[in-house]
């Protein structure tokens, strides 16, 4: 059943995860009318992610601290080399975990609350065309199984790692087996998690191509994952790899929930932007493709995206040349660190497991030489593998 | 022998230059992708990396679009819980 009636809108957001949801809010509260697509029944579930996000103070300055989605604060990290060697650093309060479906709803009802039509159960399917150009968005309704449109200014794809509305508007293609990771997690009981510290193992035996964490929720419960390169398994899945891991550090552990999915390790894209349409969060690369670490990317991106647009809105013309000045402001931000994020991956997926143990023990003695927060990790890895006995020909590219 | 990342680096060479995919196609005509229901998780990582859009999650469920796929297999490499083969 398809209806003719078309509705019009100033912004569709596609997909009403943590960049969709700050961004559809952000230009409600500016009083354009907003719809927001979502196709899964409820907001945030299931959930897919590891869940640490930035601190308290860096969530705080785009949705109000609730602490029902608050799950634990986190005070330090632990790098586990392949040898179980490690580094530790505490950063009091660096990191919070979050319980991200109620994270995901809270936007979406900051987002209610400033006038987005917030949508459930109802998908983009394709995208409406007016010459080169992107006027709108064909949605199906799970609910009735109806379909219709929606005629909109600008179309805004925050339709996460899969995103359709990049690939249907020709801003990226499919992700290529290199640049992606294959991510499995649980959330796992078991009694005696360290409840302040997030730990990170890597090694070729337990995690070929990324990396194995703990991201604790208390003393007894964490999520514990591992994010493995799909060309470099040898014996099994992410979740064949995730077992054994369970298995030896965590026998007798109970499995809550099984996490799943895909993480992007490309470089920024090109551009992100086309006539009438925009990209934002993990659908336009935001994430980091060294750790998969996306959430606070995301709600950087969205606000980014959200002063180009709302001024493009004002002026009526959200033509590619006024959207690009977004692809600027996010390449300040962050594209460039992504971009180091991205070369360094490359370097990672080269090192054997004696290679990172070396590594391991450089990045210790840096941080020991280092007191207080660390403001730039890429520089902090670039000196470690710059100075990592028999890595420097490995890291010659990051050096350039 | 050749390892899975030049056969991968191999398809994509194909690929990108247009040639290949459809003998790749002819190869591959007597396995179909299938994907195993109860181990699917929903988690979106296949549809990521389908270069056909034969892969698409409708809602919840993880839906195959026979007519689009060319059996590359690539989703089989990046499914995190083996919820995906070839028959």
């Amino acid at each position: 059943m398809r209806s003719t009636a078309i509705e019009k809108a100033d912004a569709v957001v596609v997909g009403c995860g943590v960049a969709g949801g700050l961004l559809a809010g952000r230009l409600a509260r500016d009083g354009f009318r907003v719809v927001a697509l979502e196709k899964r029944p409820r907001i945030g579930v299931p959930v897919r992610c590891g869940e640490a996000a930035g601190s308290r103070f860096e969530i705080s300055q785009f949705v109000p601290v609730d602490e029902s989605w608050v799950a634990a604060e986190i005070d330090g990290a632990r790098l586990y080399a392949p040898d179980m060697s490690l580094v530790e650093k505490r950063m009091p309060g660096f990191c919070m975990m979050l319980e991200r479906d109620k994270f995901d709803q809270a936007l979406a009802e900051q987002a209610k609350s400033w006038g987005t039509d917030v949508r459930v159960h109802h998908e983009a399917v394709g995208l409406e065309r007016d010459g080169d150009g992107v006027c709108g968005v064909t949605v199906k309704n799970h609910e009735d199984d109806s379909v219709y449109s929606i005629s909109s200014k600008i179309t805004i794809g925050a339709d996460g790692i899969e995103s359709f509305v990049g690939r249907w508007a020709g801003l990226e293609g499919h992700l290529r087996p290199k640049e992606v990771h294959s991510a499995a997690e649980y959330l796992l009981e078991w009694d005696g998690f360290s409840a302040d510290t997030l730990e990170l193992y890597v090694g070729n035996r337990i995690a070929p191509g990324g990396y194995a964490w703990v991201f604790p929720k208390g003393r007894r419960l964490a999520n514990v994952g591992i994010g493995v390169h799909p060309t470099m398994t040898k014996t099994g899945t992410a979740r064949d790899y995730l077992d054994r891991f369970v298995n030896e550090r965590f026998p007798g552990s109970e499995r809550k929930r099984l996490v799943a999915g895909g993480v992007s390790g490309s470089k920024p894209l090109r551009t992100m932007v086309g006539d009438g349409v925009l990209l934002v969060g993990e659908a336009a690369r935001h994430n980091n493709p060294l750790s998969g670490g996306g959430i606070m990317n995301a709600l950087e991106g969205a606000e980014e995206a959200h002063k180009v647009i709302a001024k493009a809105l004002a002026k009526n013309d959200t033509s590619r040349d006024v959207l690009n000045e977004y692809n600027t402001a996010w390449h300040n931000r962050n594209g460039r660190s992504i971009h180091k994020f991205a070369l360094m991956r490359e370097l990672f997926f080269k090192l054997d497991d004696n290679e990172l143990n070396r590594v391991v023990s450089v990045l210790g003695g840096l941080v020991r030489a280092r007191p207080g927060q660390i403001s730039d990790y890429t520089e902090l890895f670039r000196a470690a593998f710059k100075t990592a006995p028999g890595v420097l020909w490995k890291a010659r590219k990051m050096l350039w | 022998m050749e390892s899975a990342e030049d056969a991968l680096v191999g398809h994509e060479l194909a690929t990108s230059l247009g040639v290949g995919t459809e003998r790749m196609k002819e190869q591959t005509t007597a396995c179909r992708l299938r994907i195993r229901r109860k181990d699917c998780v929903g988690c979106a990582a296949c549809p990521a990396v389908c270069h056909t859009l034969a892969l698409n999650m409708d809602a919840l469920e993880l839906v195959l679009d026979e007519s689009l796929c060319d059996n590359c297999s690539m989703c089989i490499h990046v499914c995190p819980v083996g919820a995906l083969y070839l028959e």
